[in-house]
This record gives C-alpha cells, structure tokens and sequence, in this order.
C-alpha cells in the first residue's frame, strides 16, 4: 500500500510526537517542589506555632477529659499495623457549632464540636481524623498556604508575626477547602489507614452522605466535604473501596453519646 | 511504477494556483471558528476537498495534502479538548502525562500551521511541495491511482 520512504516518514513522525509527549511528562511543571524546599523545618516549626497560637487564642478550646480520652482511643487505634504509628498528632476540639475539621501545618487535627455532635458514633470520627491526617502526610498544608500568600508572605509572617496576615492564613485554613485532587489523596490514605486499623472505610461515605443529605444547602461552609459536584463521587469512592476478604470491621471501643453529653455539659 | 509527468508551474493557470492555496488557508478560517471544537475544521476541510478535488490534480493534490494533515491535528485537538473538560468536570488529574501531552498538541499545531503557510506559498507559486508522509500519501492518491484508472480501457467496442 504504501512505498518504503511513506512508512518511514509515518514512523518518524509516531516517534518524533511520542517522544515529544515523553520528554514533556517528564518534565516537573510549575516551581512546587523548589518552593518546598525553601521552607526549612525550622521555618515550618515556627509557623506551627504561630498558627496553633493565632487559632487557640481566636477560638474556645474544649478541655475534657472525656473527649480527650476518646481522642486517645481513636488515635491508638488508627496507628494499629500503620508505619505511621511512631508519628505524634496532636488534637484539639474548638467550641463551634459548624460541622467541620481541619488540619494545620506540623502534626496538629482540630476538630470541632459541631462534628462530634454530628457524628453517628466513633468510627465516623476516626475516618474524619484519618482523612486530616492524610491532608498532613501528604504536605497538602503546606503547599496550600504557599499557594494562596506565596513564599514570600509565609516568610515574611514567620519572622514578623503578624497578626492580621496570621489571622488570615487561620481563615485560609478553617474556611477553605483543598483541590479535588488533594481530597481524594487525603480520602485515599483515609481509607487505607482505617483498613488497617480495622475500621470500616464506609464510615466515611456515611458521614458525608448525612452532611450532604442534612446540610447540603449550606454547604460551601464544610471544608470536609467542599466542592459539591464531587461530593458523591468522594462518597462512592468510600464505598466502593475494596477490602480484603479476610478484612473484619472491629468496633471502636468508646461511647460518643459520652462525648457528647460531656460536651452539653460543659 | 510508471513515471508521472507533472504540470511545471508555468502550464498551471492562476486560478488552479489560488484553488491550491486556499486549501491550506482556508484552514486558518475554520481553526478561528472551530478552536474550541475541532471537528469544525475537519468538516471544512472535507467540504473543500469534495469541492476542489474535480477542479484539476494539482489543485485535488494541494486539497487532500491539506486535509490529510488536518486528520491527525484534529484528532490530538479532540482528544486534548476532551481530556481537558474531564479534568475540570469529572477528574481533576492534571498529570505529568496530561501537561506532556497538551504541550506536545501545541507543538503539533504549531508545525501544522507553519508548514500550511509554507506549502500556502508554494502552492501559489505553482509548486509541488510535498509534506512529510501526508505528501506522499496525497501524491499517491491523486496521480498514482488515478494513471492507472485512466489507463483502464472503459470504452470497448461490441463483441460482434
């Protein structure tokens, strides 16, 4: 059909664009990663702590011995047969009537009450942490906080504390959600952590499925579950998760209606 | 093979010339319409081809050329445009593959559209000027094949 010089010609041209596309996937886009590294961990302490700082002085923190046990008791738990289990998280529950969590530069999860109110039983809280705890192991923090005020601004903040631009990255950190993509990596390492830990992952999607359900009409305001078209894809995600046959879902050993009435207490 | 005379630019009339030509700049027309839907331009392209082909071989030569190399820009538009609306609506996963493979359609339409304006200019000036592999494609579709026909004897006198 075709002469030998035609085939050589559709081959070099396969090839010339293929190769094109290959040397161009390899290239890394955008300056993310140069921008990592110039945040020093020294640089990241100091701004852990000038954010945990700037949110506890702003918000009512919850101290109760009943929530912090519970908080105990789905942290051990989630660190079962996880490589993870030597990292130390640091939990806190802000007096706030929203359903939300966050989670902040360093290994810091704050939770509000809002949410533990909301929450069917202790599984559902673990799967929220779990999610938190994946936005802090994939760095999502950080690169948010570097994306939205640029390295400039983090640095400038860090050596001068200021308090208007802290209240802001506050704000940026609690109001705001994360990309698609970075929810579903968070979701990802949620579900895989709590596979581990013998927690069912569907608790997740029962969660968000209520939230969607109940408060769907406010929802711009649930971080947790932001971006609504792609709520119910994050859902099935959660259900469609596939676990191991010999998987067998262990309760979490503690009451939340405790938590709760020791919250309605207070 | 049998060897095929070709016209030499001064026996191509004006007219064949600009029909030649406008093959390839008619592109220009429906990339500005069709940028966002590539199918446009594939659809003028036939219609210029079916239009023109009849008019003489350099001009059916200069229209398949044009419209052969617009098959697989096209193609690459489309798929980019759709890879595109799915990461934005459905999946958001701008990948190393996705960024890759967008740079390499710019390339691509970058070479499509320099080459046009080449072969634009060449056409008008009554040359054959021939693209990598879609050249030869288009060559081999207008005077190969169609020498041959022309040499199959149609009319036959009755068998008495």
């Amino acid at each position: 059909m075709f002469g030998k010089n035609t085939w050589r010609d559709l081959i070099f041209l396969l090839a010339f664009f293929g190769l094109l596309w290959f040397i161009f996937t390899q290239i890394k886009f955008g300056d993310k990663e140069n921008k990592k590294k110039d945040l020093t961990e020294q640089d990241q302490g100091k701004f852990e702590k000038l954010i945990i700082d700037q949110i506890t002085s702003s918000s009512k923190i919850i101290t109760n011995k009943v929530v912090d046990s519970m908080l105990q008791v789905i942290d051990v738990r989630l660190k079962e047969n996880d490589e993870d289990s030597l990292a130390t998280y640091t939990y806190y529950v802000i007096e706030n009537s929203e359903v939300n969590a966050f989670a902040t530069l360093g290994n810091n999860v704050f939770l509000f009450t809002g949410l533990i109110h909301f929450a069917e039983n202790t599984e559902e809280l673990a799967a929220v942490i779990a999610h938190e705890i994946g936005h802090i192991r994939k760095e999502h923090v950080r690169n948010k906080l570097i994306k939205e005020f640029g390295l400039v601004v983090v640095m400038a903040i860090i050596s001068g504390g200021d308090g208007v631009l802290l209240a802001d990255v506050a704000k940026v950190l609690i109001g705001s959600g994360f990309d698609r993509k970075q929810e579903r990596a968070a979701d990802e390492f949620a579900f895989e952590k709590l596979q581990k830990a013998n927690i069912d992952p569907k608790n997740m999607a029962y969660l968000f499925r209520k939230l969607v359900r109940e408060k769907g009409s406010m929802d711009e305001s649930f971080t947790i579950i932001s971006s609504h078209p792609h709520s119910n894809d994050r859902i099935a995600k959660a259900l469609e998760y596939k676990l191991p046959d010999d998987f067998i879902a262990k309760p979490i050993d503690f009451d939340l209606n405790k938590v709760k009435e020791a919250l309605n207490e207070k | 093979m049998t060897e095929t005379t070709l016209p030499q630019p001064q026996e191509i009339s004006i007219r064949e010339k600009e029909d030649a030509m406008g093959a390839y700049l008619m592109m220009f027309a429906s990339v500005a319409v069709g940028l966002p839907l590539p199918i446009i331009n594939l659809v003028a392209a036939v219609v210029y081809y079916y239009i023109n082909r009849s008019k003489s071989k350099f001009v059916h030569f200069h229209s398949l050329q044009s419209l052969l190399s617009q098959l697989p820009t096209s193609i690459l538009n489309g798929v980019a445009v759709i890879w595109t609306v799915r990461n934005f609506f459905v999946y958001d996963d701008f990948s190393q593959n996705y960024w890759g493979f967008i740079i390499m359609v710019g390339i691509a339409n970058l070479l499509y559209f320099i080459f046009s304006i080449i072969a634009a200019y060449h056409a008008r000036k009554g040359h054959f000027y021939y693209f990598i592999f879609f050249g030869k494609i288009a060559f081999q579709q207008v005077y190969l094949k169609n020498s041959s026909q022309e040499s199959e004897h149609y009319n036959q006198p009755p068998k008495l």
